[in-house]
C-alpha cells in the first residue's frame, strides 16, 4: 500500500517537475514568430482577395446586383476593411510596397493608398468612418473617397495629415526628416512640428516640412515646385533605401516662401534591385529556402555589400525561418553598417539578440542583452520593445540576479501592462 | 493632436485598445477580420500555445511550425466559434488537435523508422538540477508509450491545471469518456513509472500529500 502511494507522490513530482520546466517564458525567436503569423496572414487575407475576384469574374452580374442591394442597406457603422495589392508585408507587419511598382493598399469605401516602390506603410487603425495609416517610410499617392463623418489620417514621422475627402500625395523620408505634401483635391490640415495649430492645404498647394532645419513652405505655385521635384519621382531607388543620398534638400532662403530648389538624388541602381520583386514574391509563398539559394548563387558576401535595405530585410527574414543563424546574423550586421539610419538596422539590433540567445552559454547571454539594450536605446518605443525589455529583464535576471532584474521588472510593468512578460516581471518583483 | 506639446508625436499602436479588450472582443475583431486582431491573439495565447506544446512534445524546435499551425488554424476557423468568449477554449482545442496530430505524425515516423531518434532523446529539458533532467527525459520516454489522445488529456489535466468540462471540450470527448480516460492514463503512467528503475526512486521530498484529481 506504501509503495502504490509513493508511486502516486513520485508521479504528482514528475508532473509538477514538467510544468515547472516549461513555463510561459518564449524565447526571443519564439516571439519573433509573432511576425511568420502576421506574414502568413496577410498572404492569405490576398489569396482570399483573388479568389473573391474569381467568383466575382464568374458571377458578375448576380455579384453587381447584390453588391448595389448591399450599398443601399449597409449600415453607417459598418468597420472598413482593406486589402493590400501587389504589396508585401515584412519585418513588424508593415506593408512594403515592391520594387516593381504598382502596390496599393485598398478599402472597402474606395478610398486607396498608392505606394512608391520601396515605400513601407502600417494601417495602426481602421473603423468605420476611416483609418489611421502609418507611412514609415516613401511615398504615397492618396485618394479618399468623400463620405459623412468620415476621419482619416495619415501620420508621417511627426506630422499628421488630417484628412475629410481628397487626393494628395504625401511623403516622408525620416533619415532627412522631411515632410512632402502635395494636394491634387480637396482639402487636408497638417499638424506637426512648426504647424502645431494646424495647417489647411487647399486644392494645387504644395507643402515642404523640414524638421531639421526648422522650415516649412506651403507654396501656392505647385507647378513650378513639381516641375523641380519630378527627376526624384523618376529616381529608380526610392529615398529610404540609402540614406546617404538624401533625394531631397529644400534650401531656402530666409523668408522666401515661394523659392525653393532641389537637389536630385543620383539613384544609383544597386545590384540586387531587381531581386526585390522576386524575393518577395517568394517570401509570399513561403519559400524562404529559395531567397537563401538565390543570394548565395549571386554571392553571399556581394549580396550583403550591393543589396537594397529591402533586400537585406527579406534575406535576414528568410534566412532566420530557414534557422540559418549564420546568414541572418551576417545580413543584419551588413545591414546595420550600411543602413545605420534606417528602420531595418534599428530592427536588427533585436533579431541580433535572439540569434545571440540561440546559442549557449553566458558569453552568448552577454551578447544578446547588449543587442537588447541597443534596441531599447535605438527604437524605445519600437515594434520589438515590449519584447525587447522583457527579454532584457530575463537576462539580466539570468545574468547578475533579482535584484538587478528588478527595476527593470517595474519599469516593465510600467510600459507595457499588457505585455507578453508581464508574468515573468510580477513573479520577479514578489520573489 | 490639441492636447500635446508642439512637437511630439502622437502615433496609434497597433491594437493598442484591442490589446485591452476581452476574449470576446478579440474574438469578434478576428470575424471581422480587423487587422489588428492577429497580432493581439498571438500576444495573448501565444505563451499559453508555447507552454502547452513544450509540456506535450518537448522543447524541440518544431514547436515555430507548430505553434503557427495552431495560429492559422485559429484566424481561419475562428469564424465557426458559436461563443465568442469562448476564444481561449477553442485556442486550446485547436493546440490538443494539433498536439495529438504531431503525436501520431511522430509515432508513424518512430514505426516505419524515419527517425532513428525517440521523442524522448528529442527533448531539451531546461533545468539545472541533473537528477531532475534524467528524470523528465525518461518520464517523457513513458508518456512516449501513451496513445496520443490519453497523453493530451493526460498534459491538459495534470500539467494545464483545466477542469473535466475544459479537457473533454478541448478533445471533444464526453465527460464521461474524459474521466475514463484520465484515470486509464494515469494509471497506465503510473505503472511504467513504478517499474522504471530510476524513477521508483526519485526524490519524494517536494511531493503532496495527495495526488492530483483525476477526476475518477
Amino acid at each position: 500500500m506504501s509503495g502504490v502511494k509513493d508511486s502516486h507522490r513520485t508521479l504528482t513530482e514528475l508532473v509538477g517537475a514538467a510544468r515547472d520546466a516549461f513555463g510561459d517564458d518564449l524565447t526571443a525567436r519564439e516571439q519573433a514568430g509573432l511576425v511568420r503569423f502576421e506574414q502568413a496572414v496577410a498572404r492569405r487575407t490576398l489569396r482570399g482577395t483573388a479568389r473573391a475576384g474569381a467568383w466575382a469574374l464568374g458571377f458578375g452580374v448576380v455579384a453587381a446586383g447584390a453588391a448595389a442591394a448591399l450599398i443601399m442597406f449597409q449600415r453607417a457603422d459598418t468597420t472598413l476593411t482593406f486589402s493590400v495589392v501587389n504589396g508585401s508585408v515584412s519585418a513588424g507587419g508593415y506593408v512594403r510596397a515592391k520594387a516593381s511598382g504598382g502596390t496599393e493598399l485598398q478599402f472597402s469605401d474606395g478610398s486607396s493608398l498608392a505606394l512608391d516602390p520601396g515605400t513601407s506603410t502600417r494601417v495602426t487603425d481602421i473603423d468605420s468612418h476611416g483609418s489611421r495609416v502609418l507611412l514609415e517610410s516613401g511615398r504615397a499617392h492618396v485618394r479618399v473617397t468623400h463620405r459623412k463623418a468620415a476621419k482619416w489620417v495619415v501620420d508621417a514621422g511627426p506630422y499628421s495629415v488630417h484628412v475629410v475627402g481628397t487626393e494628395f500625395d504625401v511623403r516622408w523620408s525620416g533619415a532627412e526628416e522631411v515632410l512632402d505634401v502635395q494636394m491634387h483635391r480637396g482639402a487636408v490640415i497638417v499638424r506637426g512640428p512648426l504647424a502645431s495649430g494646424g495647417l489647411t492645404m487647399e486644392a494645387g498647394q504644395h507643402l515642404i516640412a523640414n524638421v531639421k532645419e526648422g522650415e516649412i513652405f506651403l507654396d501656392a505655385s505647385p507647378a513650378e515646385v513639381a516641375s523641380l521635384l519630378r527627376p526624384r519621382a523618376e529616381s529608380p531607388e526610392p529615398t529610404f533605401v540609402d540614406p546617404g543620398t538624401p533625394a531631397v534638400a529644400p534650401v531656402a532662403p530666409a523668408g522666401a516662401s515661394h523659392a525653393m530648389r532641389a537637389r536630385v538624388g543620383a539613384g544609383r541602381p544597386t545590384a540586387a534591385a531587381a531581386t526585390d520583386a522576386s524575393w518577395s514574391k517568394l517570401m509570399a509563398q513561403g519559400d524562404f529556402q529559395s531567397v537563401l539559394a538565390d543570394a548565395e548563387q549571386r554571392g553571399l558576401a556581394h549580396t550583403l555589400e550591393t543589396a537594397s535595405v529591402a533586400d537585406l530585410t527579406v534575406l535576414a527574414d528568410a534566412a532566420r525561418y530557414v534557422r540559418r543563424g549564420d546568414v541572418a546574423r551576417r545580413t543584419y550586421l551588413a545591414a546595420r553598417e550600411r543602413f545605420p539610419r534606417s528602420g531595418t538596422a534599428r530592427e536588427a539590433a533585436f533579431f541580433l539578440g535572439g540569434l545571440a540567445e540561440d546559442e549557449s552559454g553566458v558569453a552568448a547571454a552577454k551578447t544578446a542583452l547588449e543587442w537588447y539594450e541597443r534596441y531599447m536605446g535605438d527604437s524605445p518605443r519600437g515594434t520589438y520593445a515590449a519584447q525587447a525589455l522583457g527579454r532584457q529583464m530575463i537576462l539580466v535576471h539570468k545574468l547578475r540576479g533579482a535584484d538587478a532584474a528588478r527595476p527593470i521588472a517595474s519599469a516593465y510593468l510600467s510600459r507595457f501592462p499588457s505585455g507578453p512578460y508581464v508574468d515573468s516581471a510580477r513573479k520577479l518583483l514578489h520573489e | 493632436m490639441r492636447d500635446v506639446d508642439d512637437g511630439a508625436r502622437v502615433i496609434l499602436l497597433p491594437g493598442a485598445a484591442l490589446a485591452d479588450s476581452d476574449d470576446a472582443t478579440l474574438a469578434r475583431a478576428l470575424i471581422a477580420r480587423d487587422p489588428r486582431a492577429p497580432r493581439v491573439l498571438w500576444q495573448r495565447f501565444a505563451p499559453m500555445v508555447f507552454r502547452m506544446l513544450r509540456r506535450t512534445l518537448g522543447a524541440d524546435h518544431d514547436l515555430d511550425d507548430l505553434a503557427q499551425e495552431v495560429f492559422l488554424c485559429v484566424f481561419e476557423k475562428v469564424r465557426a466559434l458559436r461563443e465568442p468568449k469562448a476564444l481561449k477554449a477553442f485556442v486550446i482545442s485547436v493546440t490538443s488537435l494539433t498536439m495529438r496530430h504531431e503525436l501520431r505524425r511522430r509515432w508513424v515516423r518512430r514505426w516505419v523508422r524515419l527517425s532513428g531518434k525517440t521523442d524522448a532523446a528529442e527533448l531539451e529539458i531546461v533545468t539545472p538540477d541533473t537528477d531532475a533532467r534524467e528524470a523528465l527525459a525518461r518520464f517523457y520516454k513513458i508518456l512516449d508509450r501513451v496513445n496520443a489522445t490519453d497523453r493530451a488529456a493526460f498534459v491538459l489535466r495534470f500539467m494545464e491545471g483545466l477542469e473535466l468540462t475544459e479537457v473533454a471540450a478541448a478533445l471533444k470527448l464526453s465527460l464521461a469518456t474524459t474521466k475514463r480516460r484520465l484515470a486509464r492514463v494515469w494509471a497506465r503512467v503510473l505503472l511504467l513509472v513504478e517499474r522504471d528503475p530510476v524513477l521508483v526512486h526519485y526524490g519524494p521530498k517536494l511531493v503532496p500529500e495527495k495526488p492530483p484529481e483525476s477526476g475518477s
